[in-house]
This record gives C-alpha cells, structure tokens and sequence, in this order.
C-alpha cells in the first residue's frame, strides 16, 4: 500500500499497520466475548479499538511518507494502549469464577510483536511489556485466584517472551540480510548501468575520432606550413580523445553483453529522438549466432 | 564535398535508395588492384579513401554497405586487402557477412577488421573467432593503415 522505495521504512509501516489493524479487530472479538462478564468495562476495549482505528486511518494517511521513526512510534502507542486495555480487563476475567487460562492475550501479543515489530528496541520493550503486565497483574490479584492458575503460570509468559525475543531478533536479522543484498544487487545493477553506457560513448566516439585522424593526415599530406600549428593542434586532441575512448573501454570488464542490447542510443547524444537513420535492432547473422545493429550516427 | 573529382579517387558513393544499389559501382576502379574499405560511415569512408589514395598512393574502393560490396561481384578478387568495419548499421548485415561473401567468392587475400566496439562486444568476440582476420580497434593511427596496405605486397 505504500509506494516508499525506502525498504526499512515499508517494513515499519507495514508492521505497524497490522499491529493497528489487529488491535482494533482482536480488541473487538475479545470484547463479544466478555459481553457475558458481569460489570466488565466498556471503555478499555472502546479506547483501544479506537486507537487501534485511528493510528490505522493516520498509517493510511501518512502512506506515501512512512519512515522507521514513524512506523516504531505508532506502534509503540498502539500497544502501550493494548497493555493498559488488559490491565484492566484481565482483572475482570481473573474474578469471574469460570475456568480462565491467565494471560491468554498478553502472550499471543508477545508473538504478535516478533511478528511485526519494527525495530529492535521497540520490539524488545513491547515484549517486556506484555511480560510485565501479566506477572504485574498476577501480583495484584487476590491469593485465591492466583492459587487457581493452572501450573506453571503466571510464569509461562516468560517463556513465550523469551521465544518472542529469539524470532524477533532472528525476523529482524533476516529482513536486514535481505535489504543488504538488495542493496548490493541495486549497486551492481547500477554500476552495470554506468558501465554499458560508457561503453556506448567509447564505441559512439571512436568513428568520428578516426575520421579526424585520417583527415588530419589527408591535410598534412598537402604540405601546408601555415596549417601546420593548426594540424598540431588536431593531433594533439584526437589524442587526448583517444585516451578518453580508452578510459571509458575499461569499464567493458564490469559489463556483459546481452541479446537486445544496442550501441548508443541517438538520443543520448543529439538529445532528441528520431535523428539521423538511427534505429536499434536485433538480427540474426548467416553465422547463426545473434547480433547487435548498433545505433551509428546517420 | 566532391573527393573523387578531385583526387581522381573512385570511391562507391553511399545510394539513397536501394534501387541504385548497383549502379554506382565505378568500372574503371576495379580494372586493377586496389585496397576495399567497406564502411558505412560516409565521413570515415571517403577520409580513408582519400588517405590511402593521396598519402599511400593506392587505388582504393571505398563501399558503404554489404549490398554494395555484393554488387561488385567477381570484381573483388582484384582487392590487394579489405577493410572491414564490424558494424554496418542498424538491421544491415555486419562486416562479418561482408567477410564471409569475400572467402565465399574466393577472395584469399588480407582481410582486417575495424570496430569502434570494445573487445568484449558480441561482433567483436564473432570476429575475433574467425582466425584469419585482424582486428583493430577505432581509432587506429594513420600509419597504421600504410602497414595494412603494404603489408600485403610483402
């Protein structure tokens, strides 16, 4: 949905996006199903599908501009909402006598965040958060409802945290990598780029500069000595031309011809299109191998 | 700029339309030796024409395409050696057709290539595999052309 050509900054946004778009959605779900909860709030659930709503609809706004920075705060606030929501209402769930697997939502938003989280620091804390909130609230709660966790809780969430951290670092590795070689191919592409068009120059550059050549030749053959100077001075500058064309010929190591490729393109040199006879193609030749016409001044 | 009237060069003028093709070869050109340039650049051909005619005082034949080479027919066979551009133009067959219809016609004399493509371009490297042609690359020193010419008399 969002056109940046900057790969971190989609990563962000995307992700927040999602984290927005889950609140909103996982907040509503869970709060049809605690609609049966006698004195359950409305208003955590209300704040944080409204959050969620908003941050999704300002996400959607900022499309065309998303940054890392951008992306890591919407979805900081997004579950600092979150965990104030389950602050609340886990109390609620925790007192309502019926059977209750502690902290069901805490942990499912500690993976949700391995998932999605934009950047280390931000993932990390929103984990610690989800932690922190669920042993924090197990601590308030009364001794008798804590002596009803099943086993092994409310300590579980440290493990899910800990799985958390791993595939957070391990997803966040993974999409660095992956932005490193496409980096890198982008910088090969380019360098071939600048390679293929300097090769075009050399080869678009290297018939007029014989043809000065040789007619420089042809007007020292008449013996002139008032052109003499003037002759010397042509010499000299198809000379330094030369060296030019061979300067730009080194660049042919770091370019591999393929089919459909041409020689310069007219319009890189008239700076209009349709000069000369100029056109590009490509034939067979009687050998049986392919073969570039080049573009050739007219 | 009229070079033929003037050096008395009879270099193949570069047609307009392809009906012509074979109406602008110079008879009298052909009756003895002469050096073969084929190059579709009017410029460069008739300087080189002109070169080796004033400067090494050989008759040369200066041919814009490979139509007008095949147009000179059994006459090519009075080349001493043929100049060869790789690139003929865009869609047009190459100097390595033009190489192979001179052996196919039975001309064994010297035949050299001349590019203004890098090594590595796929004309260049068909050329380069053809083994007994040479190769050399724009822009070559004028005197160059003098050891091209004579190299076949030695």
């Amino acid at each position: 949905m969002t056109t940046s050509l900057d790969l971190a900054a989609r990563h962000a946004w995307r992700g927040a996006l999602a984290a927005a778009i889950l609140n909103a959605t996982g907040m509503s779900a869970d709060f049809l199903l605690a609609r049966t909860i006698p004195s359950m709030p409305v208003y955590p659930y209300a704040t944080s599908v409204g959050v969620g709503i908003a941050l999704t609809l300002f996400l959607l706004i900022r499309r065309q501009r998303p940054t890392v920075r951008l992306g890591s705060a919407v979805f900081m606030v997004n579950n600092i909402v979150i965990l104030a929501a389950l602050w609340v209402t886990s109390g609620y769930w925790a007192t309502t006598g019926m059977a209750w697997t502690p902290f069901q939502a805490n942990k499912l938003g500690a993976l949700a965040v391995a998932m999605l989280a934009p950047e280390l620091s931000v993932g990390l804390a929103s984990i610690a958060g989800f932690a922190a909130v669920a042993l924090g609230k197990s601590y308030f709660l009364d001794p008798d409802i804590q002596r009803g966790f099943p086993v092994g809780e409310p300590w579980l969430i440290l493990i899910y945290a800990l799985f958390a951290g791993v595939l957070l670092v391990y997803r966040l590795r993974g999409l660095a990598i992956e932005r490193d070689m496409l980096r890198v191919q982008a910088e090969a592409a380019a360098s071939e780029r600048l390679a293929r068009t300097f090769l075009r120059l050399s080869d678009y550059a290297n018939t007029p500069i014989q043809t000065i050549a040789f007619a420089t030749k042809l007007l020292r053959a008449k013996n002139r000595d008032d052109l003499t100077p003037i002759l010397d001075r042509l010499e000299r500058a198809v000379e330094r031309l030369k060296e030019l064309s061979d300067a730009l010929t080194h660049y042919q190591k770091a370019h591999h011809w393929r089919p459909g490729e041409e020689s310069l393109d007219t319009t890189m040199v008239t700076g209009h299109s349709g000069a000369g006879s100029a056109t590009e193609s490509t034939t067979s030749t009687s050998t049986g191998a392919w073969r570039i016409s080049s573009v050739k001044p007219s | 700029m009229d070079c033929s009237s003037q050096y008395g060069v009879e270099a193949v003028q570069a047609p307009t339309t392809t009906d012509h093709l074979y109406d602008d070869v110079p008879e009298p050109a052909l009756a003895t030796e002469f050096v073969l340039f084929v190059e579709d650049d009017d410029d460069l051909r008739e300087s080189c024409v002109e070169l080796v005619t004033i400067v090494l005082e050989r008759r040369c034949v200066g041919v814009g395409s490979y139509k007008e080479l095949v147009a000179l027919g059994n006459e090519v066979l009075a080349c001493t050696a043929a100049i060869l551009d790789i690139n003929l133009g865009p869609s047009q067959p190459s100097g390595i057709d033009a190489y192979k219809w001179l052996r196919h016609t039975g001309y064994r004399g010297r035949i050299v290539f001349l590019t203004g493509h890098a090594s590595t371009h796929p004309l260049v490297v068909d050329a380069r595999r053809i083994g007994d042609a040479e190769i050399f690359s724009k822009p070559i020193d004028p005197e160059n052309i003098r050891s091209l010419v004579e190299g076949v008399h030695q």
